[in-house]
């Protein structure tokens, strides 16, 4: 995954004297668009280890290792990066998992 | 999240889902079907009361975004809903014995493990609770419980083979 720059709406702006009101949401909007969006699935105690192996390997075509790798961090530390992309393919992951009744949110890297 | 250790039964043991030549035989015992009946109607009452123990069905998305969240459940949350009430009756029409094809065992796995979300909801569950105690308020559905992980466990199992 590429390295993307990361501007604050909150940082420190150099003292301007123009009178022009500067859009600075704009600039960080700009910026939003190209940071990837990440889909964590986080440790609940209702679903079983075995089901939630299973759920990554149906919706993500992924190995049995690598399903019972993410189900493990899962486990173990509580919650993992499932998968990354756009909004609307992240969004979409985190429906596929509420669909199976996992605890998905997504958020930007 | 807990681990399952119901997969492997004594020797001639019948596992609840089996894999057979045209699909996955549903073998179910009398109780065990009407604790599922049971447990699927309280299921469609509490959704049509959108009572507080189904928010497990219908999770948070975005954590930090209330607006993106609150835009998220407008678009999927008509869509969950029906979803979960199709798998609940694709497992009435087919809890009596049959052999159902994968779609249908799939409805099968969302369904259970709906109630599963719901009820372990209802009990506050932990990933290790010990055996259920006869003279616990909570016994009857602690019990309830335990069946549905049961056969949730063999659906999976008879799935991945």
């Amino acid at each position: 995954m590429r390295e993307t720059v990361r501007v604050h709406a909150a940082a420190p702006m150099a003292p301007t004297t123009s009178p022009v009101e500067v859009e600075e949401p704009t600039f960080d909007d700009a910026v939003d668009l190209d940071r990837p969006w990440v889909v964590i699935v986080w440790n609940d105690p209702i679903n079983l280890m075995d089901y939630v192996t299973f759920v990554f390997q149906k919706l993500f075509g992924y190995s049995l290792e690598k399903a019972q790798r993410l189900m493990l961090d899962v486990h173990e530390k509580g919650r993992a990066s499932v998968s990354t992309g756009s909004r609307e393919k992240a969004e979409l992951d985190v429906f596929r998992l509420h669909e199976h009744g996992l605890w998905a949110t997504m958020q930007q890297d | 999240m807990p681990r399952f250790f119901g997969r492997f039964g004594p020797a001639g043991w019948r596992p609840l889902v089996e894999p057979v030549a045209d699909g996955y035989r549903i073998n179910l015992g009398r109780i065990e079907q009407r604790v599922v009946m049971e447990s699927l109607d309280e299921l469609r009452v509490m959704l049509a009361n959108q009572d507080p123990d189904t928010k497990r069905l219908f999770p948070t998305a975005y954590v930090s975004e209330p607006e993106l969240d609150a835009e998220y459940h407008r678009m999927v949350g008509d869509d969950l809903l029906r979803g979960q009430l199709e798998a609940l009756d694709t497992v009435e029409r087919t809890i009596d014995g049959q052999v159902v094809d994968r779609d249908e065992l799939q409805a099968w796995m969302r369904a259970i493990n709906g109630v599963r979300l719901a009820l372990g909801t209802r009990l506050d569950v932990s990933e290790d609770m010990g055996p259920v105690d006869p003279d616990d308020p909570d016994a009857h559905d602690r019990l309830v419980y335990e069946v549905l992980t049961v056969i949730l466990g063999s659906i999976i199992a008879a799935m991945s083979a």
